[in-house]
């Protein structure tokens, strides 16, 4: 794996090596088609002598470079970047809370400021953009969600992104809370990707690959900070142990078919590996040393949208992830949740979601005291959404946990009941597919 | 893993040696900018629109095959003044297209070619609606500026493919003559409505009727983008009434309902009218686009 890793930064730094700085406004970005024969000597020549101007401007200025120009326009010019908050307040009645919350689910019944979020998006320079999103879910601490930096030049169809990343690991991973169709996260977030989803430090590079039809190649290194022993009533996290220099690796690939002008499927398979935690319980004599962990998983989203939206606005999509996950010496275990999401009207939105949790059966989490137990529950989970305009909406969501463990551990059925106000304010960012 | 490495080389110089012989390719966010890039590349031109002429071009569903398309870009013509914000932005980054980012000659706002209307002159924010805080973006069917935009796009033109540099002024200048053929024809069917007071859906009217003479009195969107209320379409109604509207002009990409029910209330004529290039099937080009427009508004 290290050495598949070696490769890819070799192929990344032959493409950043290859890849020529933006033209200035004043010269054509790319070779022009009708003149695609110039000669390559006189290519040389030309890099050499930008290159020896370059280091004797440098020289005289005392080394930098200036900075590229921004686009021409009229109007209010800043440089600051694009800013944006989203807040989500939540009203909620858990009969009894599921031990698979995630990190921006509402926290607790009662009234919650379930996450507030600060974004800052960007382009930095002619090479990179850089978006960063702040977060303060539950009134517990300011988080870095993602600070992720792009790149905008390198050639061969080529993208790297550094920082604080959402992996991109199947479809809601990648995702933000008010991205979500629904209030809270489907359980297998916080079951097998981590507490708060696959989000950590490390670097991906993707590939647009240049077949006829979208396929995109995702290859990505990550240090995932979970608790290096896992110890009480937690879901059992997938990567974070070993020692420091124990990365975590990961694969994808996602396509893309427009079956129809109205139907299309985009389809995708993740593959992550590293070191799963210690998991340490005195009370049971239970200690686990940490074992290298596999995370496998497929996600499909069938989409039917008329070309012309605006017409009747009704929309329906369908989106269904399965993960597995397997530990070293252990049996798999996995999860899977399917939703259907309809736009009715220009305001309003249904959805209906059901989450499988023990597809295989298999262990989520380490319950002390007690033996360790293969799951199987269900989750059923009704959601009505009314968009008052793009910028603020009102959730009304309702939960069925079948077979399900609660915060004490027992196993049990039980209700929770979810009311979701979603404001947004400033810079309105483009919605992705 | 090292046989996927190939791969990927072997696949990048393929990509690279296919261009060899291309034709420049230019991809707009609509389709009449599709079709003034035709007018002035000609066959030297590759062209496609993302968008539909008969959608609302707010709202392009941002499908990943559009990824594609922009990826193999050397030009993105777009109208700009935040009409595509919502869709547009996110699909260039994900292209993985140097040539089409941001400040690169290969990426042109079309509103940098035209006077811009309805710039706001006073502190904006959403209370106002979904609003275009740059100006209004709705500016490409009155004759002046779609040759102003085509001037934009043969200089983008000439910029990347300096080769035929001639040749697409050439062309430009054919559509400059054409358009002046056409202009006496077009003032004499806007002088049959200049004058005339008219309610629109959506404040997207506003540069065609400053060159018909049309007086735009109300809006059945309270606001840009909000959906009216029965209290603003009663005003709306009654405002018809006193000012002696007689027309309702809706994009043909929204629903009647609404705007039909005001235009019957209020003793007016509902136009369903085409906004852009291929709206309706039999408008293929610029010129029919400007007549469909010229027609609905006359008949």
């Amino acid at each position: 794996m290290r050495r598949a890793a070696a490769c890819l930064c070799a192929l990344l730094a032959a493409g950043m090596a290859r890849a020529a700085p933006p033209a200035p406004a004043s010269q054509p970005a790319s070779a022009p088609a009708s003149q695609a024969a110039p000669a390559a000597a006189l290519d040389q020549e030309l890099a050499a002598a930008v290159a020896a101007d370059t280091a004797d401007s440098a020289r005289k200025r005392g080394g930098g470079t200036p900075a590229a120009a921004p686009p021409g326009g009229r109007g209010f010019q800043s440089l600051n970047p694009d800013l944006s908050v989203i807040g989500d307040l939540t009203g909620g009645y858990y009969q009894h809370t599921p031990r698979s919350l995630s990190g921006d689910d509402p926290a607790r019944t009662g009234l919650n400021l379930q996450e507030l979020e600060v974004a800052f998006a960007a382009v930095v320079d002619p090479y990179f953009r850089a978006d960063v999103y702040l977060t303060i879910p539950n009134l517990e601490g300011i988080e870095v969600e993602e600070a992720a930096l792009t790149t905008l030049s390198l050639p061969w169809s080529l993208q790297l992104r550094a920082g604080m990343l959402r992996a991109t690991l199947g479809r809601q991973n990648s995702q933000h809370l008010h991205t979500q169709d629904f209030t809270r996260r489907p359980a297998l977030n916080s079951l097998l990707l981590g507490p708060d989803g696959f989000r950590a430090p490390g670097a991906e590079v993707s590939w647009l690959t240049p077949l006829p039809f979208y396929c995109m190649l995702y290859a990505g290194i990550y240090s995932v900070f979970e608790p290096r022993s896992v110890g009480f009533a937690a879901p059992r996290p997938t990567f974070g142990g070993g020692a420091d220099q124990d990365l975590t690796y990961l694969g994808a690939l996602k396509a893309f078919f427009p079956l129809t002008e109205r139907l299309s499927l985009y389809a995708g398979g993740s593959f992550a590996t590293g070191k799963a935690p210690v998991v340490v319980d005195g009370m049971a004599g239970v200690f686990e040393p940490t074992v290298r962990a596999y995370l496998y998983g497929g996600d499909l989203y069938l989409k039917w949208a008329p070309p012309n939206v605006a017409e009747s606005f009704f929309t329906v999509a369908w989106q269904t992830e399965w993960f597995g996950r397997s530990l070293e010496g252990q049996r798999g275990s996995g999860a899977l949740y399917s939703q259907v999401v309809m736009r009715v009207a220009r305001r309003w939105q249904l959805g209906v979601r059901g989450d499988f949790l023990g597809l295989p059966r298999g262990r989520f989490f380490h319950e002390s005291g007690v033996m360790l137990r293969d799951e199987r529950g269900y989750v059923a989970t009704l959601a009505v959404t009314w968009n008052l305009t793009e910028f603020s909406r009102i959730r009304l969501q309702g939960e069925g946990h079948f077979n399900d463990r609660t915060l004490d551990g027992s196993v049990k059925n039980f209700g929770v009941a979810l009311v979701q106000l979603e404001y947004s304010m400033g810079a309105h960012g483009a919605h992705q597919y | 893993m090292r046989g996927f490495v190939i791969a990927a080389v072997i696949a990048g110089g393929l990509v690279g040696a296919s261009r060899a012989d291309a034709k420049v390719r230019v991809v707009t966010s609509i389709e009449t900018l599709a079709a003034l890039t035709r007018a002035v590349g000609g066959e030297l031109v590759e062209v496609q629109a993302l968008g539909k002429g008969y959608s609302d071009p707010h709202f392009v569903e941002p499908k990943l095959s559009l990824v594609s398309v922009l990826n193999r870009a050397d030009l993105l013509a777009y109208v700009g003044l935040d009409l595509e914000v919502g869709w547009l932005p996110g699909l260039v980054t994900q292209s993985r297209n140097p040539r089409i980012q941001p400040g690169q000659p290969g990426t042109l706002d079309c509103s940098t070619a035209i006077p811009v209307q309805d710039v706001p002159t006073q502190k904006v924010d959403r209370s106002m609606g979904d609003i275009h805080p740059r100006g209004n973006p709705h500016y490409w069917i009155p004759p002046d500026n779609a040759v102003r935009i085509a001037q934009e796009i043969a200089r983008r033109l000439t910029l990347i493919d300096a080769g035929h540099g001639a040749a697409y002024n050439a062309n430009l200048k054919q559509l400059r003559a054409q358009v002046a053929a056409r202009l006496p024809g077009w003032n004499d069917l806007a002088a049959k409505v200049r004058g005339q007071k008219v309610v629109t859906y959506h404040k997207s009217w506003t540069y065609l009727s400053s060159w018909v003479g049309l007086q735009e009195v109300g809006y059945v969107e309270p606001k840009p983008g909000v959906p009216p209320s029965p209290q603003h379409l009663a005003n709306l109604i009654a405002l018809m009434k006193r000012e002696g509207v007689r027309l309702v002009l809706v994009e043909m990409f929204y629903s009647r309902r609404t705007a039909d029910l005001v235009a019957n209330k209020a003793g007016a004529r509902l136009l369903s009218m085409p906004s852009d290039v291929g709206a309706f099937p039999y408008i293929t080009d610029y010129f029919k686009l400007v007549d469909a427009v010229l027609q609905t508004l006359t008949k």
